[in-house]
């Protein structure tokens, strides 16, 4: 195999995941030290991220907390084949959210591992996130789902390239949907006559 | 987290851009002050597996870490340079990560004990202290790696505007500093004098997760490519960790410090007659080589 094979190897996709596995083996990962941090670092220094991720997706503070939790015990059990789990805990939590708003509908969600939010804190989101976090959520949550979704994933880091990889779109399209969802939250701020902070 | 490409981002758009960036650091800063990570984790690893699991699901792959790296055309000069910053870079991550798990402390220690809290902010201080010292550090050495034909900041990519999360962390740690002081000594408003305390150390937080983002990132960037110390004399460098020497090419005329030539060696394959990469992982067994 040689060098340029190699660094599109296969690594281990979520199953059934909203990313084709081969889009997500040729993402180049965003740090070297991605794959080589331990488990327990990775979990530490992500989870907060993966659920402010959640939360701008559209997810409740408990909600988040529950889907994060969930996912991050699956990147456990597959840890060893999870070449840059950064984008990878991103894009099955995104599928476990989208899961969850269908099952809430109908059916009882599954039991979790361990809750990192105590669920009377959870309860009162302008308390726990103060009142200008608050706001942007709300703000947020008024983008059709497909703009929210493209704003979530770039202001974690990623590029427009990066975004319409994983998400399986045009660069074009991303581009066109961050200008848009920036507009639109212009014109809902200048309305309200104030910024976000 | 960073911010995101903004190639194509319209001047109208910077404010709301830059408003966005700093609400989803806030954001996850204060989740990171209010989340019980130490309970998440343990009910995935639980009370006894985890250890070895852990170790044998890590273990890093040299080959495969080397052959995605693209090949990075740094004179032999600058190879001492390059190897200094790794260590400082490591030592950032370091001090930076102590500097939130103090910060989180400080979060519990506000609701519960806020003598402590106070008791314990010194200590917060000098791990803010030393990150911003090592920054200062990694930003001179890239500064001697200048000259005339290469600024190896450009070459390697690195964005030292965005270190200026240190400058706002400084900031919000004096806040707190004042708001801690407040919530001890006005018995009347302690309530709220916590609350505000709490407020400032999630956003200290968060704007030290900015920082750690930058500075995981710049490790990645120094670690990207293959840095020539062919010939170079590396005798001053003064190396506790040889992990940061990963990826780096040098031959029989590069000079290492006093004893450390024959562990780099161990760590080291022949990739052509007389030219050696040191790889990740651990040493070889001594009986392959012929020390010459």
């Amino acid at each position: 195999m040689d060098e340029a094979a190699r660094s599109l190897r296969p690594e281990t996709a979520p199953a059934g995941s909203l990313v084709e596995p081969e889009r997500f083996h040729q993402r180049a990962p965003l740090s070297g030290l991605e794959a080589r941090l331990p488990f327990p670092d990775f979990y530490r220094s992500h989870t907060p991220g993966l659920v402010a991720f959640l939360m701008w997706l559209g997810a409740g503070a408990e909600e988040a907390a529950d889907v994060a939790q969930e996912t991050m015990a699956r990147a456990w059990r597959n840890w060893a084949e999870i070449r840059h789990p950064r984008a990878w805990v991103r894009t099955v939590a995104s599928r476990e959210y989208c899961r969850h708003i269908a099952a809430c509908r109908d059916e009882p969600t599954a039991e979790i591992a361990g809750h990192l939010l105590d669920p009377g804190m959870a309860a009162d989101e302008g308390a726990l996130l103060g009142h200008e976090q608050a706001r942007v959520l709300e703000l947020l949550r008024l983008l059709p789902y497909r703009q929210r979704q493209v704003m979530t994933w770039a202001y974690d880091g990623y590029t427009p390239v990066e975004i319409a990889e994983i998400l399986g779109l045009d660069s074009g399209a991303v581009r066109a949907s961050m200008h848009k969802a920036r507009e639109t939250l212009k014109h809902y701020l200048s309305g309200e006559g104030g910024r976000c902070r | 987290m960073s911010e995101p490409a903004n190639d194509d981002l319209l001047p109208e758009h910077v404010g709301i851009d830059a408003s966005l960036a700093a609400a989803r650091r806030q954001l996850t800063g204060r989740l990171a002050a209010m989340l019980d990570l130490d309970a998440g984790l343990a009910a995935i690893l639980g009370p006894n597996e985890g250890a070895d699991r852990y170790k044998s699901a890590t273990a890093a792959d040299p080959e495969a870490l080397a052959s995605s790296r693209p090949a990075l055309p740094l004179p032999a000069g600058q190879a001492a340079v390059v190897i200094l910053m790794r260590a400082c870079a490591i030592d950032l991550v370091r001090a930076i990560d102590l500097a939130r798990d103090l910060t989180r402390d400080l979060t519990r220690a506000i609701d519960q004990d806020l003598i402590r809290a106070i008791h314990h902010f010194p200590d917060l201080t000098r791990a803010i202290d030393l990150a911003r010292h090592l920054t200062r550090d990694l930003m001179r050495a890239c500064a001697s790696g200048f000259d005339r034909d290469l600024d190896l900041g450009d070459t390697l990519g690195l964005d030292f505007a965005r270190a200026d999360s240190f400058r706002r962390a400084l900031d919000l740690h004096r806040d707190l500093a004042d708001a801690l002081t407040r919530a001890n000594t006005r018995s009347l408003g302690r309530g709220r004098g916590r609350a505000r305390a709490r407020a400032l150390a999630g956003d200290l937080d968060g704007q030290l997760q900015g920082a750690l983002d930058w500075a995981e990132e710049l490790i990645g960037l120094l670690h990207a490519g293959e840095v020539d110390a062919s010939g170079a004399d590396l005798s001053a460098l003064d190396l506790a960790d040889l992990s940061v020497l990963e990826g780096v090419v040098w031959t029989e005329g590069t000079t290492w410090p006093p004893g450390l030539r024959v562990k780099v060696l161990l760590r080291s394959h022949e990739i052509r007659p007389g030219v050696y990469r040191v790889h990740g992982g651990s040493e070889r067994d001594p009986s392959e080589l012929i020390i010459t």
